[in-house]
């Protein structure tokens, strides 16, 4: 049985992408609707600059067109460097998210992403982990799980907020910066896939 | 009908729910403007109701024990004799989110489990009172990213019902394909969840990989890959059809796997006999959805509603984990065929519905069960909502399922339910 299975994967062929090499894939996103009467964010995400994306839900409300069809951007302000810049253990941590962001990171282990290809492995313990990484907004009941995590992790080590929610607090709340200080967030409401690797190769310095 | 509407909360009629009869299924309890609504699910004739009654009667936890799991009021366990409380969350990696259960256990056996909820609380009903429908919608839709569109979809139809307005044939065709994504995307990721419990890494991939290409159909055809904004009160997004082809290969590619999966014993074994509930315990807790399929108890409230005429629910007989999962299966290939029927008859919306009033109740099968909201509007405002997503009430239905087994088929039995806590907690 497990040689069917092999045979099987095996016709499916290559699936993974040559992400960085080649750049991000090209991803189809329909021609956006633009609203008939646009309104100002109603979850102040306009500036005078414009939108800040790390607090843009990508609802399209606003009539941003071109801002609503974007994967989510990344910005990194710190990194690790040294010798984890080849091999990133990563601590998942949830803190409130509605869950799409927990879905995103999952696949970023499949085959289309494949994490391991780039040295970037998940834990399930924050004492093995160089790299906390958050998803959702900082609820009243997981503050103090995310300062326990991150009191757990040995030096060096890095925060990455992913999504909305983590980045600004959304709708629903505190961002992950309320609570430790954050290397680098990866957009998005939910970040797609590759903007997590993105953020997460930002942190290991590549 | 699935969804009901009144002038106002006052106009619900009032009836002692112990007068209810015993087969229809209680859906939620709604505590709203001083009294309780009561959402019943009759599927003899097919229809919801609404019933009102000042309180909850206590002599009603007898007759029905699955008020608790409503009200969220089961003590969790505590230590008896030699078996001790083992807490698993909140950050647990093997449940990817932020909750938690108290497990009472005895050497590797779990005696009694309880979901602690409220790690993942948002007060999404609150934060869309006096907010247009609008924004009132895009704060729903992330109440559970993985359910956004059917929550999108229900939201949309209460508030529609009561500004008078019905949705033209291709819209309703645009939101039947969009859920029927949702739903596929879904019953992936749940085959996917479980094959990565038994640990069968060729088949992880592949449920993933096909996960990824529904995700990615969703992206192009709605707009977005969890299908936010896709649709709200009175509007639609013009599908794009192409992206949808893909959708074919994932069938073929489900009905080409489907003896393999039911040949690799390794996995079945793990599933089978795991995480029992017969068609008792559904009687017994009014459960919907899925596992009631799963137990052969046809209870599925695409029967009720108007969107899906004609839909004859998947049915299993075993209770199990397997059986749970085949139920999945089967769905996800109707759902496939549903969406391929649906695409190139879909069309865009936009309407009015400013003059939205009074109270609406409803309910839509979401990809594990029924999810169920009531909301009240005023002066084109949210008033007040309600909303009791699947994952509440299948919480404590894993956790019945789960007495007496061991742990190492708790994320067999977790798996099979595809629930959330950002469900369950809203």
């Amino acid at each position: 049985m497990p040689l069917r299975w092999i045979l099987k994967g095996l016709k499916r062929g290559v699936l993974t992408h040559d992400y960085p090499k080649k750049g991000r894939p090209p991803e189809g996103v329909a021609p956006e609707v633009v609203p008939e009467e646009p309104v100002e964010c109603p979850f102040g995400a306009s500036t005078e600059e414009g939108v800040d994306p790390s607090a843009c839900l990508n609802c399209g409300l606003c009539g941003d067109v071109e801002r609503r069809s974007t994967l989510g951007d990344v910005d990194v302000r710190g990194e690790l460097g040294g010798s984890l810049r080849r091999s990133l253990h990563v601590f998942f941590l949830d803190v409130g998210s509605c869950t799409a962001c927990n879905t995103e990171v999952a696949l970023v282990k499949c085959p289309y992403y494949d994490s391991d290809r780039l040295g970037i492995f998940f834990t399930p313990t924050p004492k093995h982990a160089d790299v906390l990484l958050v998803v959702g907004a900082v609820t009243e009941g997981m503050r103090p799980v995310l300062e326990e995590a991150y009191e757990a992790m040995p030096e060096p080590k890095a925060v990455v907020a992913v999504g909305t929610c983590a980045c600004s607090g959304g709708p629903f709340g505190d961002p992950v910066s309320s609570v430790v200080d954050v290397d680098a967030e990866a957009h998005g409401c939910p970040p797609h896939p590759l903007t997590v690797l993105e953020a997460l190769m930002g942190v290991a310095g590549r | 009908m699935n969804v009901v509407a009144y002038g106002s909360v006052e106009d619900v009629p009032e009836v002692d729910p112990r007068d209810v009869p015993r087969d229809e299924v209680l859906a939620a309890v709604f505590d709203l403007k001083g009294t309780h609504l009561y959402v019943w699910l009759d599927h003899d004739v097919d229809e919801v109701k609404v019933t009102r009654f000042p309180d909850v009667p206590r002599d009603l936890r007898e007759e029905r024990p699955g008020l608790a799991w409503i009200t969220g009021s089961v003590e969790p366990p505590e230590r008896e004799g030699r078996a001790v409380v083992l807490r698993y969350g909140p950050a647990a990696s093997g449940l990817w989110e932020a909750g938690a259960f108290s497990i009472l256990t005895y050497g590797e056996k779990m005696l009694r489990l309880a979901p602690d909820l409220g790690y993942k609380f948002r007060d999404v009903e609150g934060r869309v009172k006096g907010e247009s429908p609008d924004v009132a919608a895009v704060l729903v839709e992330r109440r559970c990213g993985n359910f956004a569109v059917h929550a999108a979809v229900l939201f949309s139809r209460l508030v529609e019902r009561l500004a008078g307005v019905s949705p033209p044939g291709e819209v309703v065709a645009a939101r039947r394909m969009a859920m029927e994504l949702e739903r596929l995307r879904e019953h992936l990721w749940v085959v996917h969840r479980l094959a990565e419990a038994a640990s069968q890494r060729v088949a992880v991939q592949t449920f993933a990989s096909l996960t990824e290409d529904v995700l990615r159909v969703m992206g192009g055809a709605l707009g977005h890959r969890y299908g936010f904004g896709f649709t709200g009160p009175g509007r639609v997004r013009e599908p794009d059809p192409d992206p949808v082809d893909v959708v074919g290969e994932v069938l073929e590619e489900l009905e080409d796997l489907e003896d393999l999966v039911e040949a690799s014993k390794i996995w079945m074994d793990r599933l089978h006999t795991t995480c029992e509930l017969g068609p008792e315990d559904v009687h017994r807790y009014d459960i919907e959805g899925v596992p009631a399929r799963a137990a052969g108890v046809a209870r599925d409230v695409r029967t009720m509603d108007p969107y899906y005429p004609g839909y004859e629910p998947v049915l299993r007989t075993e209770g199990d984990t397997v059986a749970r999962m085949w139920v999945r299966y089967e769905e996800a290939k109707a759902s496939a065929l549903s969406v391929l029927r649906d695409v190139r008859r879909a069309g865009g919306w936009s309407e009015d519905v400013d003059g939205a009033e009074g109270l609406a109740v409803g309910v839509v099968e979401a990809p594990p069960g029924p999810m169920v909201a009531a909301v009240v509007m005023k002066g084109g405002k949210v008033k007040a909502l309600r909303f009791r997503g699947p994952s509440h009430h299948l919480m404590y239905a894993f956790c019945a399922g789960a007495e007496g087994e061991i742990f190492t088929d708790f994320p067999f039995g977790y798996a099979g339910f595809g629930i959330y806590f950002s469900d369950a907690d809203g």
